[in-house]
Order: C-alpha cells, then structure tokens, then sequence
C-alpha cells in the first residue's frame, strides 16, 4: 500500500497574502485542490493524508469526501513547524500502513508534481527505503559565511535543488520520527535530512523544473502563465 | 485537475505545456499508456505539409494510435485502471451504426493528431462511447495494442469493400508498408476462403508477406494474375503504378479500395474503369464498431506474433526531448513501427 502526506499546514508568511498559499486559487480551484487531484488520480496511490490548519480541517474534509470517492482519505490537524505536521501524519497513517509501505511527503505548493515523479518515488522508495526528488543545480552555487564576500564556489555538478516528494519506508520514518530530538525539530527543516542524520542512505528521484514550490506572488504569477499558454496561442492564431 | 501535453509547436520542435483539465459526465478521465508514431504524424513533424496547414494546426499534441487506462469515470460505469483502447476519429453525431459510418466522413468529424490534440498528453478527458475497453492480460504484450488503430483502419476498409456484392476469391494488397502489411494480415484472418495476393515493391520485405498465398513484385505481375478485389494501400506518387495494375488486374466488376493518402493529384485511365465496370471506394480512418473488431485479432496469438516483428523500438517518454528522440528514429526507419511508453 502506498500513502500520500500532503502538507499544507503552513501560514505562507513570505506569501504576504491574507489567505495562506495553499489556499490562493491557480486558474478554477485552490492550489491544494491541484495537488490533492495528482496523487488521488495516481493508481499507485491507495491512501491520502491532507494536513490542514486546524480550523479548516472540517470544511476541507467535507468537501473533498463528497467529491473524491474511491480512495481512503485521512484529514490531519497541522504542527507548529513542519517536522510536527509530518509526525501528525505519520500517527494517523500508522492504523493503516504497515512498515514495507511507502509514504510520500509533498508540499501542497507543487501542483505541477507529474504523474512519472509519483511513479518512481514509489518504485524507488520500495528498492532503496528512502528518496529524495531532485533536479540538477544550473546556476552556479555560491558560499558566503559573511553575506558579503565569497568563501567559497563548489563544483555544481555535485549539487542539486530538492524538491518533494520525499518518500520513505512506513517503518524507517517512524522509526526516526520517534527517536526525533526537540533540536532536529528546531533545525532540520526537511525529512531526507532527518534520515540522513541516522547515516541511512537516500536516493535521488529525477525531479522536472515544472514542479517548483509557489512559495511567492512572483511564483504564482509563473504558474499561472504556464496554465494559460496554450490558451493565449490560440487566441493568438484566431 | 492538472494535466501534461507535450505539443508540436513547429516542425521539429516539441513543447510542453500544462493544462487544467475539465470533465463531463460524457466523459472519462484517462491516462495515456502506449502509443505509436505514424506516418500522418511524421508529415507534420518534419513539415511535410503545406505551409497553410501546418499554420492552422499547430500547436498540436500529435500521436492517435495509442492505449489508455482510465483514472476516472464520473458516471462509475468504467472501472479506474480498466485498459481502453481510444477511437481518435471524434464524429459530433453517432448513435447507431449506420451513423458511426456515415459520420466517419462527415466534415465536421474531429481527427485527434490533425489539429485536434492527440494523445502525447499525460491525462485527458474522453468521451465515454469512444472508449473500447479490453481485456488486457490477453494480450501477450500491452504494447502491442496500439496497433488496434491500424487494424481498425483495415477492417473498416475491408467492411466497406463487403458492402459492395462482389466475388472475393482472389483479393489483393498493392503495398509493403504497414498498412499493406497489416491489411493484409486482416484479409488472412477474416476472408480466410480467398485467396490472398499481396503486391509488393521492396523484395527485401517479402518475408514478412509469407502469409500471403501469393507474392509479386510490383511491375512484374504475372500473365494469368487477376483479382476480385483490389486494396491499394501504397500512397504518395506511387500510388499512380499501383492504380495502374489494379486496373489492369482487376476482373469486370472488380472493387477498388482506395486507402494510400496522396497530397498531389493521380492520373487514372478511366477507359479501363468503364470498360471494366469498376467500383473504386475511398476509405480512411474508423469507427468505434472498427476497434471493438479489432480486439479479438490483438487476442489472436498467430497475429500478435505478427505484430510483433514489426516493432523496431520502444522509447519510454519522460519528456519532450525523448519524443523527438522517438520522432527522429521513426523517420528513419524504412518499415516497422516505433512504439511510446508514456511515463511523464
């Protein structure tokens, strides 16, 4: 059985709107609503856990068991940071996974995640234990200790943007979620880092530029021009 | 819900683009799985068409031959994950099937791939009545059934000759192409009291022909050679030598089924076609009724073997630069089919 935690408990504080990001419509429906419906239409997803605020878990449930049949939905209250919107999960899911099942973590501000990226997280997840869905740094990546002068410039070819889904074995990421320390909460800001902590292995998933975080206006903006591209050429050729 | 579509946007360029995707209740959410490359789309991946109509129809996703699972039915009447075949000719009225032929050739009839978005898309909304669900564990390869397409288009040719009273002891296939080769493949099956000829011009194919009863090489045909029925499935300027000899070659009252697409105009002796008193019928694309006969020859284990030998490649397509990888294999080869696994 495979699972899919979307977390969309955040407030969206660099959105600087009065509804959090997750909730701003791109085109006819919530952003969330869109990455919900790439994991609800995917076959190998069994299970969907949304993590919410809490006070809109209730109209969310509502809605999305009326218009999503099919698939065994769970509705969780978010944390105050990520890592304890994630553990939420995790303890809902633990009544219906056992440890060989997979579990993808994925941020709600991805809708433009790919049926294929969904695919090998779960393939890959269940040969390697734990994933991570990257893409290839293009920009040359620079360090700077001070903020003002460069310490140093690695070679980009080691380095990579991650993405989500982060996708994990049922039991390996309880596992270190029950043995997560109030620092690796403080300071751990993702869930490959918190398994390569324990020296466990992670594997890189091949992740696609379309599938960026709206994490800003400027990224809602692009998103929305993507999605009306081909209407705008065919308007162009009438 | 968010959906991937991999367009044609000039000759030899290909772009993606992301789309919402709406659904009616007369339509079914599906995920495209195989799909194959033919000739009608290479003409527009290389710009083989005239200018003025690569300008109206582009952007498009091309590619109608294909295999589909479906994700969602709003009415419930289609499993999610049933395997279907789609039909790509999308006529605005069919109800019975008197219909379903008739509005094959309608113009208002929609062809996906022909300025119509075909199915290099990673989801779409179908119309439920041009779903043709099949049992896919009986297919010994599922990839093999994007060949369902071409097959329909050779039983629907094959149906249409049968309209017409005609002696049928000898049938004949001008052409060694693939739908030469597949038509020919349909006429063993399904006419398996005539006598099949096949008509080819390359002798280095003519072991793929060996289900044929009898096999000649164009320009050669013998003396005492005649047929009842005649299926030109050449196409392009050749279409003229092989018009030439099924008129030739073809018995008073004999059929003709025109099948090749040429862009040009053909020059045909008409004396021959009176003093004969023949019958030439044009025939393209198929109908929903086509694909559901289509099934059972893919079930069929002599003719999926036969399908078979004709894939040349299979390219997974994670993105547009794997299609145009794809596009350019296709174009190369001389005979064969190049087969899609989508995965983006």
């Amino acid at each position: 059985m495979n699972a899919a935690v979307i977390l969309a408990g955040g407030k969206g504080e660099r959105f600087m709107a009065a509804i959090p990001k997750q909730f701003v419509h791109l085109g006819s429906k919530p952003v969330i609503q869109h990455t919900f419906e790439a994991f609800y239409l995917h076959p190998d997803i069994d299970v969907i856990c949304l993590v919410l605020p809490k006070e809109r878990v209730a109209t969310i449930e509502e809605k999305y068991r009326k218009e999503y049949p099919g698939k065994t939905l769970l509705f969780v209250s978010g944390g105050q940071n990520r890592q304890e919107s994630t553990a939420n999960a995790l303890k809902a899911l633990s009544e219906k996974l056992t440890a060989d099942d997979v579990v993808l973590i994925h941020d709600a501000v991805r809708p433009f995640v790919s049926p294929r990226i969904i695919s090998d997280n779960v393939k890959f997840t269940q040969q390697y234990g734990a994933v991570d869905t990257v893409i290839p740094a293009e920009d040359t990546i620079v360090e700077s200790f001070d903020g003002e002068t460069i310490t140093n410039i690695p070679p980009r070819k080691r380095f990579y943007a991650g993405q989500t889904p982060q996708s994990f074995r049922f039991g390996l990421i309880r596992e270190v979620y029950a043995a997560i320390t109030v620092e690796d909460m403080e300071s751990v800001t993702d869930d490959a880092s918190l398994v390569l902590k324990k020296n466990l292995p992670v594997y890189l998933v091949a992740g696609e530029k379309h599938n960026f975080k709206i994490t800003t206006p400027w990224d809602l903006m692009l998103a929305e021009a993507l999605l009306k591209m081909s209407l705008e050429e065919e308007e162009q050729k009438a | 819900m968010i959906k991937t579509v991999i367009r044609l946007k000039y000759p030899g360029f290909f772009q993606r683009y992301l789309e919402e995707e709406y659904l009616s209740d007369d339509e079914v959410l599906i995920q495209p799985k195989y799909g194959a490359i033919c000739k009608a789309d290479l003409r527009y991946f290389y710009g083989l068409r005239p200018q003025e109509v690569l300008q109206h129809k582009l952007p498009s996703a091309l590619i109608h031959e294909a295999t589909a699972i479906v994700l969602y039915d709003p009415l419930g009447k289609i499993a999610t994950g049933q395997a279907v075949i789609p039909v790509p000719n999308t006529p605005c009225t069919a109800e019975t099937a008197d219909d379903w032929y008739t509005s094959n050739y309608a113009l208002d009839t929609q062809f996906r791939s022909s300025g119509y978005d075909g199915y290099a898309q990673n989801l779409l909304a179908h119309r439920r009545d041009l779903l043709v669900p099949y049992e896919s564990s009986f297919v010994t390869n599922g990839s093999l059934s994007v060949f369902a397409e071409l097959i329909s288009v050779a039983v629907h040719a094959l149906h249409r000759a049968l309209h017409f009273p005609t002696k049928r002891e000898v049938v004949a296939v001008w052409g060694d192409g693939l739908v030469g080769y597949i038509t020919s493949l349909v006429i063993k099956k399904l006419l398996p009291e005539s006598k099949l000829v096949c008509i080819i011009k390359h002798p280095e194919r003519a072991d793929y022909f060996y289900h044929a009863d009898d096999l000649l090489i164009t320009g050669a045909i013998l003396k005492h050679f005649s047929c009842d029925l005649a299926f030109e499935c050449v196409g392009g300027n050749a279409s003229e030598t092989a018009l030439k000899e099924i008129l030739v070659y073809l018995e008073p009252n004999g059929i003709g089924v025109l099948t090749g697409v040429t862009e040009g105009t053909v020059p045909i002796e008409t004396r021959m076609v009176l003093d004969k008193g023949l019958t030439f019928l044009g025939s393209s694309r198929s109908t929903q009724l086509d694909f559901s006969a289509a099934v059972p020859l893919l079930q069929d284990p002599w003719f999926a073997g036969k399908l078979e030998q004709v894939i040349t490649d299979i390219y997974v397509i994670r993105d547009e630069s794997d299609l145009e990888k794809a596009f350019r294999t296709a174009g190369g080869t001389s005979f064969g089919k190049v087969l899609l696994e989508f995965a983006f």
